[in-house]
């Protein structure tokens, strides 16, 4: 086996119950050299008992903080812990396992403090709805815009970040809708960010965080704060 | 001012000191917030004591009608929800830190607990401990 950085895999979940154990079971599988740890969300299921049988790191927030605060909480522990990458892995089981092993690699093998895995560079099996698929290249192309640099998947949640990425994001990591801002912040503060295609998989499990009906909210809402970011002073 | 006007308002402030008051005292208001609001009481009644008052401002302002006295009194309420915006925003902001910080805390106990051989789970629940106790 390689030589892998003390790495964490954070898995925010809420209300994650049917797809948790599969996707455990499979970063076990392709990622044995990692550790993981379930930020349980709030959740009204039995996402955190499953947590505790599979014997992984559970950080249990005392009530729903949204996709952003739980993201940091595991960002926090890894900081504190002294991990030198810390991955994020959704807990709906579309991130694929098998590609955790390429994000680590890329962020050793590239100069990038941030490796985001991205569904848009090449083509894979993941079916993108058309409307969604126009959102997407719209956020895309203002991102960029704002961060000087092309990102093709500023929403891809499948990501991997280096210790001095990590060591900021934790003290400082937006809240609702974190993937596009997050790539904005960081670029603002001269860390650097690399892309890898990976394919992805349906959701197993669960509801998307995005409903078609909220889609148009959530373009405006992200858009705004992006945007916004630019001239907040830090 | 009519005396129908100066009715109105003295009853206004009183109601608004009252009331901001008993809430002061039900600790449903932190003395910090209040203060707005008991300053506008007290500048109401001011207005009631000595209209003349309310006179020279409205001349100095050249505030003739009372369709610009009620935008003044929008703009006031306006300023005043922005500000609990404000307070709303660091509160929420606060809160965040503070669940992330219970999370991470509560693992920290629950490792050290196994360590030690006791109930882990037990010690972190966030259950209000009930006077019929089993043991």
């Amino acid at each position: 086996m390689k030589d892998f950085p003390r790495t964490l895999i954070v898995i925010p979940a809420y209300n994650e119950e049917e797809s948790l154990p599969y996707v455990i079971d499979s970063i076990r599988a392709y990622a044995p050299w990692a550790d993981i740890a379930v930020v349980n969300d709030g959740s009204r299921d039995a996402t955190p008992d499953i947590a505790r049988s599979k014997g992984v790191i559970l950080l249990n927030l005392p009530y729903n903080l949204g996709i952003g605060g739980a993201v940091q909480t595991g960002y926090k522990l890894a900081a504190r812990m002294g991990y030198q990458v810390a991955v994020q892995v959704d807990g709906d089981g579309q991130h694929p396992a098998s590609e955790i092993e390429k994000l680590v690699a890329a962020l050793l093998n590239t100069d990038a403090n941030m490796v985001i895995g991205s569904r848009h560079i090449d083509k894979s099996d993941y079916d993108t709805p058309f409307l969604r698929l126009v959102g997407i290249r719209i956020l895309s192309t203002i991102v960029s815009l704002l961060a000087n640099q092309r990102v093709t998947d500023t929403t891809s949640g499948f990501r991997a970040i280096d210790r001095g990425a990590l060591c900021f994001l934790a003290r400082m990591y937006p809240r609702d809708y974190p993937e596009p801002e997050a790539v904005i912040l960081l670029r603002r503060q001269g860390y650097r960010i690399a892309e890898v295609p990976v394919s992805m998989k349906q959701r197993m499990g669960g509801v998307s965080s995005i409903s078609q009906l909220k889609g148009a909210y959530y373009m405006i809402k992200v858009l705004l704060a992006t945007i916004v970011d630019v001239f907040k002073d830090r | 001012m009519t005396v129908l006007q100066r009715i109105v308002l003295a009853l206004l402030s009183a109601v608004l000191l009252l009331f901001t008051l008993e809430l002061i005292r039900r600790r449903r208001l932190r003395e910090e917030y209040s203060l707005l609001w008991l300053l506008t009481g007290i500048v109401v009644a001011l207005f009631v004591i000595f209209p003349e008052v309310l006179y020279w401002i409205s001349t100095a302002l050249q505030l003739h009608h009372l369709t610009t006295m009620l935008m003044v009194t929008f703009l006031f309420l306006l300023m005043i929800v922005l500000h609990y915006s404000t307070v709303i925003s660091q509160i929420s902001e606060r809160e965040t830190e503070l669940a992330q910080q219970v999370a991470l805390l509560t693992w920290q106990l629950e490792r050290m607990a196994q360590e030690q051989g006791l109930d882990a789970q037990a010690l972190c629940e966030c259950k209000v401990c009930s006077p019929e106790a089993e043991d």
